[in-house]
């Protein structure tokens, strides 16, 4: 049994990854598209800024996004009732796919979307021209307020299930009979321990954010752009030349990611004591 | 002196415990033998301050404790699982009720290395509590609840998850540490031998009714006790 899930893991996961890695370094040397291979596109993510910066901008937002989003679901956490039942609408955002994410972010911080036009009922602007640029704005506030809205009500129930678990309750109630006040307990035990547990779906959801692609094209910035769209439009475009450029964009990225992974998985047994 | 007095719970329709009254003196280790189910656990939650009583006091010295909030009784409940706080060293588990006193940092260091040596665990301060052992767990357990000075520790079979050698080698661990520092306990075990070796006074505990026994003598001569029963065995051994 574990050796034929062990081949299928290798066939299945191990085999496509590494082909595809393969594909994208023999792509970024130009092997089909020039006379001779060559590492010039390499060479070229470093001199072009543009893809720093955009692997710059993508690493903020995952960052604010996670971290607002931890930080907001705990302050919630805090605030509900120990012990409590997920209201079943918690899990909506769950079945919401990020192109619809997408479209319902265009809709509500749009110029003409629902933020705007409760604004103008209220009387606060007078044309869609003087809504504040939330969509395709600089800043990103329209991509991160939509990833926001993903990954916080998952947080949220996460944090609520862990919260329920009599471990937690039962080390509470120890850090009660210590001494401890309330207070203390939510900041020296609850929220450090929900913090612990959860590092490793905190980490898969900064990884996703970071690989997003639907919520940053159509909200996203147009002077930096978030990682996946720039190496989506380089392979797909019509721009014959630029497919190899995007290729060695797109082996750079897996392998920045790769080593982030590593990285703070090794920080995280530390932590954990393995 | 910790006093209980007619202390009731009933959970829906079924009576966990019917007027139980006691008395615990400084110094002192009350053993409470019971089996699974008696009723133990809820009583000694009941004192502790996590669980609400239906009828029924629990003063301490003369001072009624049964609205005092669980954080300021000053009784400090033990389980069967150390419940060591994950995200924390030894050390840190150790000083933590000192530290939520807002005591100073020179005396909380000092205190908890002199309790790390009082151990025997001053090589593993810096542990997290997953590269501890099981009775080093139970260990740094104590050592958090005694640097609190509490008025009454409660222990609900804290030995119960370890093996028989190191049961036997926290037991005696712990008959030292209520010499040193002279708490009164209630010590809730299911194990005959145990009982009798931690206590100094002695309680059977059946169907929620608590009895008291005088002394030594009564408790392992009691007719319906584990006592006997054991005794028996061993005598009609072949």
């Amino acid at each position: 049994m574990k050796t034929l899930s062990g081949i299928t893991f290798i066939v299945g996961i191990v085999v496509p990854a590494l082909s595809a890695f393969v594909l994208s370094a023999v792509y970024a040397t130009g092997f089909f598209h020039a006379q001779e291979t060559s590492l010039m596109y390499f060479t070229e993510l470093v001199e072009n800024t543009r893809f720093l910066k955009s692997l710059g901008y993508t690493f903020l937002l995952a960052t604010a996004v996670v971290v607002s989003s931890t930080f907001t679901a705990l302050k919630i956490a805090q605030l509900l009732n120990r012990r409590m039942e997920i209201p079943s609408w918690f899990l909506l955002p769950f079945a919401i796919p990020p192109v619809v994410a997408a479209f319902f972010g265009f809709h509500l911080f749009s110029g003409v979307g629902l933020l705007s036009r409760i604004a103008h009922a209220l009387g606060l602007i007078s044309t869609p021209v003087d809504f504040p640029a939330l969509v395709n704005d600089p800043f990103g506030i329209g991509t991160f307020a939509s990833h926001f809205m993903l990954c916080m009500p998952f947080f949220l129930v996460y944090f609520i299930y862990l919260r329920n678990q009599p471990l937690l309750e039962q080390l509470e109630d120890t850090a009660r009979a210590l001494g401890a006040s309330q207070k203390q307990v939510w900041h020296h035990i609850a929220r450090p321990t929900l913090l612990h547990k959860s590092t490793p779906l905190l980490l898969v959801f900064f990884v996703f954010v970071l690989g997003t692609y639907e919520i940053p094209l159509l909200l996203g910035s147009q002077s930096v752009r978030a990682v996946v769209p720039v190496i989506v439009d380089q392979i797909k475009g019509y721009n014959l030349k630029a497919i190899p450029t995007g290729y060695a964009m797109a082996l750079a990225y897996s392998v920045i990611i790769m080593l982030v992974a590593a990285v703070l998985s090794k920080k995280m047994n530390r932590q954990h004591g393995a | 002196m910790l006093e209980i007095r007619n202390i009731a719970k009933t959970f829906g329709t079924t009576p966990v415990l019917s007027n139980v009254s006691l008395q615990c003196k400084g110094g002192e280790t009350l053993s409470v033998l019971g089996k699974s189910g008696c009723g133990k656990t809820t009583l000694l939650k009941i004192i502790s301050g996590l669980m609400t009583p239906d009828a029924g006091t629990i003063a301490h010295n003369g001072n009624d404790l049964s609205h005092t909030p669980v954080e300021q009784r000053g009784i400090v409940y033990l389980s069967q699982e150390p419940l060591l706080f994950p995200h924390m060293t030894a050390a840190e588990n150790i000083s933590f009720g000192m530290r939520m006193r807002h005591r100073s940092k020179d005396e909380v260091a000092g205190a908890t290395n002199d309790m790390l040596r009082a151990l025997g665990l001053e090589d593993h301060g810096r542990k997290l509590p997953q590269a501890l052992s099981g009775g080093q767990k139970q260990r740094v357990a104590f050592g958090r609840a005694l640097l609190v000075e509490p008025k009454v520790l409660l222990l609900d079979e804290p030995f119960g998850s370890l093996d028989a050698g190191t049961r036997e080698e926290m037991q005696q661990f712990y008959l030292h540490l209520t010499k040193t520092y002279g708490f009164a306990a209630l010590f809730v075990t299911h194990d005959v031998k145990e009982a009798l070796v931690t206590g100094t006074t002695f309680a059977r505990m059946e169907s929620g009714e608590l009895t008291l026994f005088e002394d030594l003598d009564a408790f392992v001569n009691d007719p319906n006790g584990d006592v006997a029963k054991e005794r028996l065995f061993w005598i009609n051994l072949k």
